[in-house]
């Protein structure tokens, strides 16, 4: 009751000095104007650089020590399993993930449908653990993840001597033998003897192509009138074994054998030249940096038209084959190995320049091209497989940061950089500085309030005296006219953080038309969260109840009979 | 016998200090009783509208001892004090002291405001506002009122909060003879006919002539204090009949 009396007369009282409340109030609208729009900018700017990846505050790559000045040089400390699982049992860390780069030579061959002919590049790249890479969406079906993992359970081997005693390593699928023949699988199933594997011993036939709907008649299309074909017409219950087998219409049997890429499924390949085995496309990531260099730095100079979200996910599925083995630079191997690679998306976790495949394939293909001898692979060939090139870590929060890069020096790691860091605090520290520019104005702006009231109250000490005598206390008083700075502030905040995003906006606008593309550029440079939606409003009402408080306070303790006195 | 709604004992005030001292009240004793209505007068710079302002708890810095409606000012609280005069005292002033940005009810219920006052506040301020003529003016600004009708107003005002005791510091200065006549006849009416103790300081002698009691202070002191019939009214000084000058 009394706090909606005591709203009426602080709404009455600021409709009747609204003249000396606009002046005021313009600069509380200015300084939380500014307010708003240098804090917005600064987190719009941390922002823009964190979660686009650019450069992740609590992210961090640790590497190999490479050289060392303070000292001997230092024996060479590799990242293998063991210290990547040390490294993720620390408490500030959030997760960790190996890369692994390509330590092999390969020439990449492609792009016929989007070139008019095929081009071809050295193939280089790494690989990282899809987990990464989880959180991101990937146009279906594609994926990435490692499908020759999920499809050959066992372990990939070169020599006999690398599978377990009894059993051989299969040429063609580069795996140890499962079985000799067909007893040695079981009910059920029987030996594909080719890859010496066991799989369902299933009768199959080509299915009727077409789909049908529930009453038993065949589905149409609607504008043509044609009946529908299913997907998997051809390989009927074998792509329930696996989408690389298919059902051998000679022997009736599901098989993964093939001369060609139209007897496997779709996105897979027929690696006719070794294995005669259908094998799923390797998923393959690149950076959105090429993007970026190609909508910055190549495309303008050639007016070639810039590649937006949508162009680049029409190359989404596209195939190219790797030559593996083989380079433009240097020797040629003998044992070339070709792979179909496919294009799944674009992340920033991808390589910058390269492709980026799952850590499984390339352990792998490093391990394949690793040098042997009789006896196996030689030992100081092994660091190719079975180290890594670097570990990704995510810690808790950006404070983690030197506590982990201290405890990864002690395992003789090193950072690979600290500019994530140093740009951070630089725009903390800007940010800081346009921060203290826009409280100097509120300043500047409560100084300017309280010198008002000040003349408000000059003015107004007659009705101070008349509401003494009627019984108000200093409280009331002070109440009234803080409340009166109060709604005062709570407008001028309202109409400044209006102001500040509105100019955020034109700022926006005015990149978007008229600042030329550059790399990474963002759609905005603002960040309006919802604490910069209540602070500048609360900083507004913060400024204005400080500017009034002695002037209040002066109007509280002034002696009714003074203030009743006719000047 | 009741007790005194009003006691000042020895009461001396001055302003200012050293050479530009100046004494405005001096050792002022007076005593008004329930329902009396008494009238202050005296020449300008007597030290009525002091007196008042002393009574009224709306100036505090005195010496000597003040007791109205059974509280003690010395030692009372800010808070207590303005309580007080929120829910007892009503003021009347010389210049009516309307807030003109307020309309006549909302100036009427002011003390509902800053206080309890339970119930509807703005039916309350009607019925005041039609105790005193001016039914018709509720949601009238004063700007747009005569003299006589602010006045009204003010006195709606001051009877708000039902008070016991009126403080009326010159009521019918600014008003012409006739408005002055009607307000100091609703004086009368409310004194008689709702026992409100009232105190009017005055410089006109037909107050002085309705009042129970006349006061007279001079240079901040009492000279003279007793009952119209005993008194005469010259210029602004109640003298008694005899022409000796007599303390209460």
């Amino acid at each position: 009751m009394y706090l909606a009396k005591i709203t009426r007369l602080i709404i009455q009282n600021i409709r009747r000095n609204l003249g000396h409340f606009s002046m005021s109030a313009i600069g509380i609208i200015i300084g939380i104007a500014s307010l708003s729009f240098f804090v917005a900018l600064r987190n719009g700017v941390k922002v823009w650089i964190h979660s686009e990846d650019i450069l992740p505050l609590n992210k961090i790559e640790v590497v190999p020590k490479k050289t060392s000045i303070d000292g001997p040089i230092e024996k060479f400390k590799p990242i293998n399993d063991d210290a990547v699982e040390r490294m993720r049992m620390r408490p500030e860390v959030m997760a960790a993930y190996p890369k692994m780069k390509f330590r092999f030579p390969g020439l990449a061959r492609g792009g016929r449908s989007l070139f008019g002919q095929d081009i071809q590049i050295e193939f280089i790249g790494d690989g990282i653990d899809p987990k990464l890479v989880a959180d991101e969406k990937f146009k279906k079906p594609l994926s990435f993840k490692d499908y020759w993992a999920s499809e050959n359970p066992k372990r990939g081997c070169k020599l006999d001597k690398e599978c377990p005693a009894g059993k051989s390593c299969n040429r063609f699928s580069n795996s140890c033998a499962e079985c000799e023949s067909d007893p040695d699988c079981g009910a059920g199933k029987r030996c594909e003897p080719r890859v010496k594997m066991c799989i369902p011993a299933l009768r199959c036939w080509p299915r009727d192509p077409y789909l049908k709907k529930q009453d038993g008649s065949y589905a149409k299309n609607a504008a043509t009138g044609k009946r529908i074909k299913k997907e998997n017409r051809f390989h009927g219950d074998c792509w329930a074994v696996g989408k690389r087998f298919r059902c051998d219409t000679r022997t009736r049997q599901c098989t993964n054998q093939c001369t060609g890429d139209n007897q496997c499924g779709r996105y897979y390949y027929c690696d006719a030249k070794a294995t005669n085995t259908c094998y799923h496309a390797v998923p393959a990531l690149v950076s959105k940096y090429i993007i970026e260099m190609y909508n910055g730095n190549i495309a303008p100079g050639r007016n070639w038209p810039q590649i937006n979200n949508f162009v680049a996910s029409q190359f989404f599925g596209l195939v190219f084959t790797a030559a593996i083995g083989d380079s433009v630079m240097g020797a040629k191997r003998q044992d070339v190995r070709v792979r179909r690679i496919q294009l799944v998306g674009i992340s920033r976790k991808a390589i910058n320049l390269g492709v980026t495949v799952p850590i499984g394939y390339v352990k792998r293909w490093n391990r394949a091209f690793a040098l042997r001898d009789e006896k196996g692979i030689l030992p100081s060939e092994e660091f190719k497989f079975s180290t890594y090139s670097s570990v990704v870590i995510w810690v808790r929060s950006k404070s983690d940061v030197s506590r982990f890069t201290h405890f990864a020096k002690k395992l003789g790691f090193e950072q690979q950089d600290s500019a994530a860091e140093m740009v951070g605090n630089f725009i903390d520290f800007v940010g800081l500085l346009l921060g203290i520019v826009s409280l100097v104005i509120l300043i500047i702006s409560a100084l300017n309030i309280a010198h008002t009231y000040y003349m408000i109250i000059a003015d107004r000490r007659r009705e101070i005296g008349v509401m003494r005598a009627v019984g108000a206390n200093r409280w009331d008083i002070r109440i009234l006219f803080i409340g009166e700075a109060s709604v005062l502030g709570l407008i001028g905040g309202t109409i400044g953080l209006a102001l500040g995003r509105t100019l955020a906006y034109f700022v926006d606008f005015i990149s978007s038309q008229y600042v030329a593309t550059f790399m990474f550029k963002p759609k905005t440079y603002f960040h309006f969260t919802w604490w910069v939606w209540v602070g500048a409003i609360g900083f507004g009402v913060l400024f204005c109840f400080l500017g009034t408080i002695f002037p209040a306070n002066r109007a509280a303790k002034m002696q009714p009979a003074h203030a009743l006195i006719i000047q | 016998m009741s007790k005194p709604v009003i006691t000042i004992q020895k009461v001396s005030k001055h302003y200012g200090r050293g050479t530009g001292r100046q004494q405005v009240l001096h050792d002022v004793s007076v005593e008004v009783k329930p329902g009396e209505l008494v009238s202050i007068v005296g020449t300008s710079g007597s030290g009525k509208s002091t007196l008042l302002n002393v009574v009224g708890g709306l100036d505090r810095h005195y010496e000597g001892e003040v007791t109205v409606l059974g509280n003690k000012y010395t030692g009372l609280s800010d808070n207590a004090l303005s309580r007080l005069r929120n829910n007892r005292i009503g003021f009347v002033f010389q210049a009516f002291n309307l807030l003109d940005h307020l309309t006549c009810w909302e100036n009427v219920a002011l003390p509902s405001f800053f206080g309890k006052h339970p119930g509807d506040t703005r039916r309350m301020a009607q019925e005041h506002l039609e105790r005193v003529g001016l039914e018709d003016k509720i949601n009238i600004k004063p700007g747009n009122l005569s003299g006589g009708q602010k006045q009204r107003v003010a006195i709606a005002r001051a009877l708000f909060n039902k008070p016991d005791l009126l403080l009326c510091d010159e009521p019918t200065g600014n008003l012409d003879t006739r408005t002055g006549q009607q307000i100091i006849d609703l004086f009368s009416s409310l004194n008689r006919n709702m026992g409100i103790t009232v105190i009017i300081v005055t410089h006109e002698q037909r107050v002085s002539k309705v009042a129970n009691r006349c006061i007279t202070l001079e240079d901040g002191k009492v000279v003279s204090n007793g009952a119209p019939d005993k008194m005469k009214v010259v210029d602004t000084a109640c003298e008694p009949v005899s022409g000796r000058r007599t303390d209460h």
